[in-house]
């Protein structure tokens, strides 16, 4: 199996070398590029390429917010997964909006961020209903704005129930057991799902379910 | 023989008149002499007030030429009192000025109410400006406006004073501001990162079974505990000194930031709402406006007893608006900003002053029992 390539943006290179030290553990995991900046980061997304690309968001000139928008626009299927020192919710709002699949604060312990990494470079990232709640009073439809799509013009019936399982922050086995279908099933719906909505994780795919106004807050627990 | 007794009667009734007149003439004399005498004294005292008085005050003709000056208006202007007697008023305004001292002429001759004392601008002889502040009004004689009459102080030296204290305390605010943002960095930047690898060399000793024994790792494990403990109060701590949402997100999120602290803290439902585009603003704007907000929200979390809050923030092209609104119990506005201060509303009047600051504006709506809405509106 093909190892996971893995970018590691930090201005601090002391952090950056512990994130470092922490994925190279793993078997699976190969950092192949590292950067100070947001723009050295966008450079090297486009050179090497790597599966999942680790983002600070202070950083000087260009930063983690604005290298998450040119990462993704550049190749949407690059999972961002954001590694900061904020707490705030707003930044986590933002990072979503701009397309990044995960949020962890920098102290997080190392197997959590090993496990991270793996889920969101296997599009199994879990919004957390808390801030999927959240995520969803912030996009509240407001009169002005235009119509929004809807899900029936672009997913098929299953794949809509698939979507609001994955909102509600159910793991891929607990939607197979709910909808009586196989793990196999739903990581290909799943699949589907991304493609249609052009997107490369499932957090993606939440909240762009969210901001269409395809899942309301009874969906939430 | 009644002839007689009637001439005598008669001659002695034109005595006893003469007499009368005579004297009565005479008291008349001395009487008028003693009025002239008080009238003399009484305008003595006025001129000596007129000319002493330390406000400049003068008369000038329907067109604006002096009629009579007092000393210090030689003082204001520069010019003696026999000068300014060939002088017209306009020599001494610009056209701005006498854009407004004609608008006040119109006013008056036109019987219209006008707002005493007004401030007004010359030019003196020197050529430097003086500040004055002014009451004007008309002089009638018949029912026929002849004159118009000034009382101006010179407020040349306090208006310096007051600019001088306003530059003070925008360069005060500025470098505290800075101050803030600079400790928040490095709090950020430097602390808080170090303390992050700290954090995880911890970590990586508190899992690793391979070299320390159970007991030494249940040590590391507390101690992973306490750092992480310290780090989160370090946030807060950089956060409270600058929100860096404010900064790398802007206004909209640093306020539903805010809001949701006071929503989760003080148990007060506050939400916001966006009015218009969202659109980033001048840094200076941008502080001046959470900061207002947040003393805000700080008056309704400590005063106002309220349960809700609601915040509107109105962006238009060249404008923005924030409007807090509380359902508390309210209280009773002055009439002027400046008397905040006086009233110990001194938050109130902090605001007032930061917004005036960056050319906004503030306004306080309130009554007892009817909650409060603050509105602040600055250019950006």
């Amino acid at each position: 199996m093909p190892k996971i390539k893995v970018l590691i943006a930090d201005d601090h290179a002391v952090v950056r070398e512990g994130t470092r030290q922490i994925l190279e553990q793993e078997a699976d995991i190969d950092v192949v590029a590292e950067a100070a900046d947001g723009e050295e980061a966008v450079r090297l997304v486009v050179s090497a390429r790597p599966d999942v690309a680790i983002i600070d968001i202070a950083m000087p000139g260009v930063d983690g917010i604005e290298a998450t928008r040119q990462i993704k626009a550049l190749y949407p299927s690059v999972a961002v997964l954001i590694l900061s020192a904020y707490d705030d919710d707003q930044f986590v709002f933002s990072l979503l909006e701009a397309g990044a699949a995960g949020y962890l604060l920098k102290s997080v312990r190392g197997r959590e961020l090993i496990e991270a990494v793996r889920q969101v470079h296997a599009g199994e990232s879990v919004l957390h209903p808390s801030i999927a709640r959240k995520v969803l009073n912030r996009f509240v439809p407001t009169p002005d704005k235009p119509q929004h799509q809807k899900p029936t013009d672009m997913l098929s019936e299953r794949e809509i129930e698939v979507l609001r399982l994955a909102t509600r922050g159910l793991s891929n086995q607990d939607i197979a057991d709910e909808l009586c279908l196989s793990l196999r099933t739903v990581q290909a719906h799943l699949g589907h799902i991304f493609n249609k909505l052009q997107v490369s994780s499932r957090t993606e795919a939440v909240v762009h379910a969210l901001k269409q106004g395809w899942v309301t807050l009874e969906d939430i627990p | 023989m009644a002839w007689v007794i009637a001439a005598a009667v008669i001659a002695g009734l034109f005595l006893a008149i003469g007499i009368w007149s005579l004297l009565t003439a005479r008291r008349y004399r001395r009487n008028l002499e003693a009025a002239r005498q008080e009238l003399k004294v009484s305008e003595d005292s006025y001129r000596y007030l007129f000319e002493n008085a330390h406000d400049a005050i003068w008369l000038h003709d329907l067109e604006g030429n002096f009629i009579t000056v007092n000393k210090a208006t030689e003082k204001l202007t520069g010019y003696s009192q026999e000068e300014l007697g060939r002088m017209n008023v306009k020599s001494f305004l610009s056209e701005e000025s006498l854009e407004l001292a004609q608008q006040i002429r119109k006013k008056l001759l036109n019987n219209e109410g006008v707002e005493q004392p007004y401030e007004q601008r010359i030019f003196r002889r020197d050529g430097s400006e003086a500040y004055m502040q002014l009451t004007t009004s008309l002089v009638s004689e018949n029912g026929q406006p002849v004159s118009f009459h000034h009382i101006a102080r010179d407020i040349t030296e306090q208006k310096k004073m007051n600019e001088s204290l306003r530059f003070y305390f925008k360069q005060a605010i500025k470098a505290q501001e800075e101050e803030r943002k600079r400790i928040s960095h490095e709090l950020h930047d430097d602390t808080i990162q170090s303390l992050v690898v700290l954090s995880r060399q911890l970590d990586a000793l508190a899992t690793d079974d391979q070299v320390l024994s159970r007991e030494n790792r249940d040590l590391l494990e507390d101690i992973w505990h306490r750092t992480e403990s310290i780090l989160q109060g370090l946030r807060r701590l950089s956060q409270d000194l600058r929100p860096a949402a404010l900064d790398r997100l802007g206004l909209l999120p640093a306020v539903e930031m805010l809001a949701s602290e006071v929503t989760k803290y003080a148990s007060i439902i506050t939400r916001v709402t966006l009015v218009g585009k969202e659109h980033r603003l001048p840094e200076e704007v941008a502080i001046a406006l959470f900061r207002i907000t947040q003393e805000a929200l700080r008056n309704v979390w400590r005063h106002s007893g309220a349960t809700r809050a609601d915040i509107t923030i109105d962006f238009t092209d060249t404008r923005t608006k924030i409007t807090v609104n509380d359902n508390g119990k309210g209280f009773h506005v002055p009439e002027k900003m400046s008397d905040l201060a006086r009233q110990d509303k001194l938050g109130l009047a902090g605001m007032h002053e930061r917004a005036q600051l960056v050319g906004g504006t503030l306004t306080v709506q309130s009554q007892p029992d009817k909650g409060t809405m603050i509105i602040v509106e600055a250019p950006g």
